[in-house]
């Protein structure tokens, strides 16, 4: 479905990306992790369109990435939608939450303003959140609130695939967990095709199927999930990552 | 081992009279950590800031905080200032809005320094390399060059935390400093804590939303929910045998995060 | 509601005055108690009485009327004069933004000379070129004031730009124009719309200050300014004639201005 081909992304001379090359089928779930200056934003900019490779190609079944013309662009962000990290500054702050989740459904679908409101309604329940909420302003929602309306807007035209785009990091824990639970659950439905990008791997079992792993700009390995713990087989720099949280699990398990 | 701070029935409310905060007491003794864990809004926040003074102005407090016998809202703003940078540290969420976009940092340093001790410029620059290395920053000439913005997240992390050691406190008051921090310098951070305190005897109030760093990190441990202190104790107690029901919830999901080892429950 | 209003008694008491000043405009020729270029030589300068609550001029014109009609020469025109100024400082302003980098600073270079020319010497300078009258008064003023909404709106829409939720909205397939109608001026009106209040007063100043000066309206028109000329010349014998359109001249813009301050707090 999406492959990316020795992409290379230089930004001021610095490279961000180097040959990085990778491919999601339909219906799988992939999760690029790194630190912060992995370039794993940058990826997810490239991805979007919103920024253009330096060399190297992106093609979604089979298109090119788009650079000219406002229709290539539409089909492109047809197919593939992205959540940000919560900012507080993602949706319009002047429009409200029903106007912001209206807005992708006026411009890739003909729905008339009934349909728009049906659908509108339908996946901000999915979503978990209460009808009253969307007569407000973004500003007035929590950050739990926030990100899960953001994801109502791009599911609800149906993408082919999603990317998010550390989209649990700004949230405390038990939010987090929350949000993951709820995208299993509209992956399961739907049968979404996931990118998921993080800097923390302890969120990613039953998440993903497969993760690669990003450092500097460059690909380090790219494994299925259920070998993550394997540490004979991964890249010592995958197992740093793990043990990050080790010091933490340590003393966990000695107080429980 | 003595009390050091002492936090009594402290209460926050905003104009309208609700209370953000409710009647929290809670203490911290010499050389231990003491973590406060809530969620957004919880009113964690609200705390630290008030031990600081740096409350909103449309807040008000009431309440008693004590540091070592002085009752702090009792002095004048000028006294709690001078207490604020020169016996209780501070680091936040955000290290570039805490340290100045367009100066130099060695600046800073030795301008933090000499308005607080009268040493020369010449000893403030060697206090502060010295203080950045024992942050583990490498290359301390480069970092004392740079401005905030041409230094990465966790190492403005580290400045800062270098910052409010250099006068010594005897508290360190720890608000989120590591939310914004991707996992590994996260650990990284949490670790020089850890090290820091056991070097220097200092108190840390650790403010936090994760309870599994309080883990490691904490002697004592609250836990704050919508306004009040739900539930506090030793760190032991807390998390093997917790009282209250979000306590149990957010010991639960910790306990879940290494449900990963081997078994993976993805369809 | 009721708290806010209590909160700002003052701007809602400008407020109310404004809503009141504009429909005693739009209802002048209704509720005005007499004509208010009739002359009548025997009923001249007359101080306020019951049939005449704010006096008669020199010609014997009630006063109350004249005032009443001067609504909609001394304040009208203001919003005409602003909204033009607004809409050309959203057109060239927005423009300005998206062009290269040429064509933007040589706007910037025009705009710099502008606002670098004292606005009330250009408007003199305007009106001595295309003779008096309001006409050219209003264009005038029109002149001197664009360069600074099509600075300050460009610096806006700079910023604006740069902000997630554009990116965002492009992604939700939002291109070109409607991106700059729907998400990016409705953002930055409310700074604009605070900035025109304030400026109304500015406004209703230079018109009037123009007029007095005998450059902008000319007699017999009720403009409240070439009514304070006309008073000056009688201050000993019928103060009340200067006293009335000076005083609404000095209420009115007094009014914006608390509102436009109060406005600007909010920000």
């Amino acid at each position: 479905m999406l492959e990316i081909q020795r992409l290379y992304k230089e930004i001021h001379g610095r490279p961000i990306l180097q040959d990085i090359h990778f491919g999601i089928e339909d219906g799988e779930s992939l999760a690029i992790v790194g630190e912060s200056g992995s370039g794993k934003s940058t990826l997810a900019q490239l991805i979007m369109a919103l920024k253009q490779p330096t060399s190297g190609h992106i093609f979604f079944d089979g298109r090119p990435l788009p650079s000219k013309g406002i229709s290539s662009y539409r089909e492109w962000y047809r197919d593939i939608q992205i959540v940000f990290q919560n900012t507080g500054s993602t949706l319009n702050p002047a429009m409200s939450l029903f106007q912001c989740l209206e807005e992708p459904l006026i411009h890739f679908t003909r729905y008339n303003r009934a349909e728009r409101k049906h659908k509108v309604l339908e996946y901000w329940g999915k979503v978990g959140l209460n009808e009253n909420l969307l007569r407000n302003r973004p500003g007035k929602l929590s950050g739990g609130q926030y990100q899960r309306a953001c994801l109502a807007k791009a599911l609800l035209t149906r993408p082919k695939l999603l990317i998010c785009d550390e989209m649990v990091s700004n949230l405390d824990v038990l939010l987090q967990q929350q949000m993951i639970e709820l995208l299993i659950s509209i992956q399961k439905e739907q049968g979404l095709t996931l990118l998921f990008i993080t800097h923390d791997l302890t969120l990613l079992p039953g998440l993903c199927s497969n993760i690669m792993v990003l450092k500097e700009g460059k690909q380090v390995e790219l494994f299925s999930t259920s070998a993550l713990y394997d540490e004979a087989e991964r890249d010592p720099y995958t197992v740093s990552l793990l043990n990050s949280s080790k010091m933490f699990e340590t003393a966990w398990n000695q107080l429980t | 081992m003595t009390t050091l701070l002492e936090v009594k029935n402290l209460n926050i409310r905003n104009k309208e009279g609700q209370s953000l905060v409710h009647n929290s007491s809670f203490s911290l003794e010499t050389g231990k950590t003491y973590a406060l864990i809530g969620e957004s809004g919880s009113g964690k926040t609200l705390t630290s800031k008030a031990i600081l003074d740096m409350l909103p102005a449309h807040l008000q407090m009431s309440g008693d905080i004590v540091l070592q016998g002085e009752h702090l809202q009792q002095l004048s703003r000028k006294r709690w200032r001078s207490i604020r940078g020169g016996q209780i540290g501070a680091i936040f969420q955000h290290p570039e809005q805490a340290l100045h976009p367009s100066i130099p940092i060695g600046r800073q340093f030795v301008d933090l320094m000499r308005s607080h001790l009268p040493v020369s410029r010449y000893e403030a620059e060697k206090q502060a390399k010295k203080m950045l290395s024992q942050v583990l920053l490498k290359d301390t000439s480069h970092v004392m060059s740079s401005y905030a913005h041409e230094l990465s997240g966790g190492m403005n992390q580290r400045v800062m935390i270098a910052m409010a050691l250099l006068l010594k406190p005897k508290i360190l008051i720890a608000d989120e400093p590591t939310s914004a921090l991707d996992v590994k310098t996260q650990a990284e951070i949490i670790f020089l804590l850890k090290e820091l305190i056991l070097d220097t005897e200092m108190s840390m109030l650790f403010i936090t939303h994760d309870l599994l760093i309080s883990g490691y990190l904490a002697d004592t441990i609250g836990v704050m929910r919508e306004g009040k202190i739900i539930e506090q104790g030793s760190k032991e107690n807390i998390i093997s045998a917790p009282e209250h029901e979000y306590t149990q919830e957010l010991c639960r999901h910790c306990s879940q995060r290494f449900l990963g080892k081997g078994e993976i429950p993805y369809a | 509601m009721i708290s806010i209003i209590r909160a700002n008694k003052l701007p809602t008491a400008a407020l109310l005055y404004i809503i009141l000043l504009i429909i005693t405009g739009l209802a002048a020729p209704w509720i005005s108690p007499y004509d208010p270029f009739h002359t009548n030589h025997q009923q001249k300068l007359l101080p306020p009485s019951v049939a005449h609550p704010f006096g008669t001029d020199y010609l014997g014109r009630d006063l109350l009327s004249r005032v009443i009609h001067g609504i909609s020469e001394s304040v009208f025109p203001v919003f005409i004069v602003l909204s033009v100024v607004m809409l050309i400082g959203l057109l060239v302003g927005t423009w300005s933004a998206f062009l290269g980098n040429k064509l933007d600073m040589l706007m910037m270079s025009l705009t710099d000379i502008f606002t670098a020319l004292p606005s009330m010497l250009l408007t003199i300078v305007v009106v001595g070129f295309l003779g008096f009258g309001m006409e050219n008064v209003y264009f005038a003023v029109i002149l001197s004031w664009w360069a600074k909404y099509v600075r300050i709106i460009r610096g806006l829409i700079h910023d604006v730009k740069k902000e997630p939720y554009i990116t965002a909205s492009r992604v939700s397939g939002a291109f070109g124009l409607r991106i700059i109608t729907r998400h990016m001026i409705p953002n930055i009106m409310p700074q604009i719309g605070t900035m025109l209040i304030l400026d109304v007063s500015k406004v209703i100043l230079t018109l009037s200050g123009l007029s007095f000066l005998g450059i902008g309206a000319q007699p017999p028109s009720p403009e409240w300014g070439v009514m304070l000329l006309d008073g000056k010349n009688y201050l000993q014998v019928a103060p009340w004639m200067g006293f009335f359109p000076g005083f609404m001249i000095f209420l009115t813009a007094a009014s914006f201005q608390i509102i436009g301050e109060r406005l600007r707090r909010e920000r």
